[in-house]
């Protein structure tokens, strides 16, 4: 017997050790020699030298970091709610089994597969002040035209707009998926009890979907505070840093200034952030869980 | 009873079937999960000697000799397609002529592409052994033991003394030769003629300074009430590389940097000239960035100031034809644009120094300085080739003068962070977050304190 378990173990260990293999190469060897680096000032070159917390002391009196941070913030605060509120309704309407109603759900899933350098691009041509589609709208009801992305207050809201627009499908996709776990049986009791769709959705489907929409708000959370790409494209940060994040001030760091020591600093607080942010959600679903079951 | 001991016997049987059913089924799943086990240990050990396979060849990329034959990487700034086409020709060229060598040809996107694939390469010890790169890389890279000094084979070199003055200093650091130009990308100024005629301006009459520019500009916009349809004079107001911002710097007299390379960026030649963009840029301009067309290319711009090799589509376009211009940017003091120059250098970690050479030389030929202007517009970097350039294409004196009195990107450690500062001030005074004294201050302090540190 002990011998069959043995046997079962090693089996176990060969069927995990691809993924652990990528994990320790690709995950955790980086995380080491990021974390060793940022207490360097290594520039890419021959320099090397180990300098302490130097770069960690430096960061909180980059004003381009700072501003990254808080930019980071509003992105992620003002594009997660709304995403998932926006994501679970999407995913309600169109739950149920008809062809349109696949339709429409393949229509909100189109620019989620759509890459974000496709999208921001196509975005930037609807943003154009003189040619872009949104000011030709703004021009026909009446209004004044917008400069969109040169406008310091509007170029962050723009791309909050853009990130809710291409990511709803991924929401609704994970919706529909705890909308089919939920038992028939409980929406025709609550019909037998005289339930109105308003109650049963906020009584039944809304408390039984909560474990998604805690997986949903974390990995979206994630993501925000990932976001790159739309930034590179479409701002480069701008007007005057207005809508630089944390990833785009550790790339032009890094690979626009050669800075990787500081670079490293940089996104060590970023993996902090990230951890803790996780960390904070998970303490509060398990507290949501411990008391609602 | 009997009937008992049979259904008894029934009930064996189904349950012997049952345990036989089971111990089978048990045992397909053991064999799947060794068959599953071994395939997975084999496609572990197979990419574990697909790494060690490219590992190794990793490490033999930088310059490997094969029997006779030596191979030689080389790695260009810009991935445009008729100039990638141009190298591979030359490299075939070469090759024939010099049966030994062989020439790797590998390019990337200008900007970030380029700087992460060089970067990559080098963290990981297969740097290129011949880099096309432009001005921004000299020091850092230098400094950072990526090229090597070319002084020794400069100094034989049949051209030393034919190579303009402007283009040789930028490959040079410190007293010794690095990179050799063999593209200079000068900023011209564009504009439209068509629309000059149509505003009654004289199209053979381009503005030549600042007051005329100003001028020019207001009566080429158009305007539908608030909202600007045509752009009498285009200018980028976020994101990018504002060159555009340095012509009138240079065209005033300034620098960034002085002559003991540090920087100098709140003086008042960079004062004035954001004084004089101040003054009318909002009422004439249309914003974009560059990582968007210009208005000028989508013919939503009447001027601009512009790279050379962007604006060639252009200029080759029939629908356009005696519809576009060039001319040296307008100044204030001094005749001078920005102008950005792709050098070769040689890697640090060349083996084959005399080959490698013998390529860039190769290169840097008349016939190839003289080929590169006919097919790709690119401006001769040759003295001697100043009048044959001229005759080839109507624009071309232009192109040359623009070489001639340009101004590249400063050449020190501190370029990379200078362009980010100088950016970043750019936008703060042209989105008047800052005034332009405050502006100046700011970006010359936060690159002193880089400097110190």
């Amino acid at each position: 017997m002990r011998t069959r378990i043995r046997r079962d173990d090693v089996e176990a260990y060969v069927m995990i050790a691809p993924f652990f293999a990528f994990f320790t190469l690709f995950v955790m060897v980086p995380i080491i020699v990021n974390f060793v680096n940022s207490f360097t000032n290594y520039d890419l070159g021959r320099t090397r030298d180990f300098i302490g917390f130097r770069n960690y002391v430096r960061l909180f009196t980059d004003g381009d970091f700072l501003r990254s941070v808080l930019n980071t913030l509003v992105y992620a605060a003002f594009s997660v709610i709304p995403l998932m509120v926006l994501g679970f309704i999407a995913a309600v309407s169109v739950y149920g089994v008809s062809r349109v109603l696949y339709m429409a759900r393949a229509l909100y899933i189109f620019p989620y597969v759509t890459s974000m350098v496709a999208v921001s691009m196509i975005w930037l041509y609807m943003y154009e002040p003189t040619t872009g589609i949104f000011n030709k709208i703004l021009v026909f009801l009446g209004f004044k035209p917008l400069t969109w992305l040169f406008d310091e207050g509007l170029a962050l809201p723009c791309l909050i707009i853009m990130n809710i627009w291409k990511n709803i499908g991924y929401v609704m996709i994970i919706y529909l998926a705890g909308l089919a776990g939920i038992p028939e049986s409980l929406y025709e009791a609550g019909k037998v009890d005289g339930a109105s769709r308003f109650a049963m959705l906020f009584k039944i489907t809304v408390p039984l979907v909560s474990p998604i929409s805690f997986f949903i708000f974390v990995t979206t959370c994630i993501e925000s505070f990932k976001t790159f790409e739309q930034v590179r494209i479409m701002t480069g940060g701008g007007p005057i840093n207005s809508t630089t994040t944390i990833v785009h001030q550790i790339y032009m760091r890094a690979f626009g200034e050669y800075k990787m020591g500081y670079a490293s600093a940089m996104s060590i607080v970023l993996l902090i952030i990230i951890f803790g942010i996780t960390l904070l959600n998970m303490r509060l679903g398990e507290e949501r869980e411990g008391k609602s079951w | 009873m009997e009937t008992r001991l049979e259904m008894k016997k029934v009930r064996e049987g189904i349950v012997n079937g049952i345990k036989i059913k089971f111990a089978n089924r048990l045992m397909s799943i053991l064999m799947l999960k060794k068959i599953l086990s071994a395939s997975l240990a084999t496609i572990m050990i197979l990419a574990i000697l697909a790494s060690l396979v490219v590992f190794s060849s990793c490490s033999i990329i930088s310059g490997s000799n094969d029997k006779d034959e030596v191979t030689l990487n080389l790695l260009r700034l810009g991935n445009d397609m008729p100039e990638a086409e141009y190298w591979k020709s030359l490299i075939k060229e070469f090759e024939s002529k010099n049966p030994g060598i062989k020439i790797n040809y590998d390019d990337a996107a200008i900007g970030e592409p380029m700087e992460t694939k060089l970067n990559t390469l080098f963290a990981g010890g297969a740097g290129p052994d011949i880099i096309g790169h432009g001005i921004i890389s000299v020091a850092n890279r230098v400094e950072a033991g990526h090229y090597q000094p070319i002084t020794d084979y400069f100094s034989k070199w049949e051209g030393k003394d034919d190579i303009m003055e402007s283009v040789l200093a930028n490959g040079t650091y410190k007293g010794e030769v690095y990179g050799l130009a063999y593209s200079t990308t000068p900023f011209v100024f564009a504009y439209r003629k068509d629309m000059f005629k149509e505003a009654g301006l004289d199209p053979e009459k381009p503005p030549k300074t600042w007051d005329e520019l100003r001028d020019y500009a207001r009566l080429l916009t158009v305007k539908e009430e608030d909202r600007i349809t045509r752009a009498g004079f285009a200018f980028p107001m976020a994101a990018g590389n504002f060159v555009e911002f340095d012509v009138f710097v240079f065209g005033n007299g300034g620098r960034f940097v002085d002559d003991n390379g540090m920087p100098t960026i709140n003086t008042p030649e960079k004062a004035e000239a954001f004084e004089f963009l101040k003054s009318f840029i909002d009422e004439v301009n249309i914003p974009y960035n560059s990582n968007e067309v210009n208005p000028f290319i989508k013919g939503n711009a009447a001027m601009t100031l512009i790279n050379n090799v962007a604006l060639r589509p252009m200029l080759e376009d029939p629908d356009l034809k005696d519809k576009v211009a060039i001319a040296v940017p307008p100044y204030n003091k001094i005749k001078a644009t920005f102008s950005g120059c792709n050098m070769l250098f040689m890697g640090s970690g060349c083996k084959y120094r005399d080959e490698a050479w013998k390529f860039m030389e190769f290169a840097l030929t008349k016939e190839q300085v003289l080929e590169r202007s006919k097919s790709l517009n690119i401006p001769i970097t040759r003295k001697s080739l100043v009048e044959e350039f001229a005759k080839l294409d109507p624009y071309n004196s232009v192109r040359a003068e623009c070489v001639e009195v340009g101004i590249g990107m400063p050449r020190t450690t501190w370029s990379p962070r200078f362009q980010t500062l100088r950016n970043e001030m750019v936008q703060k005074v042209l989105y008047s977050k800052l005034s332009i004294e405050e502006a100046l201050n700011e970006a010359q302090n936060k690159l002193m304190e880089e400097i110190g540190q």
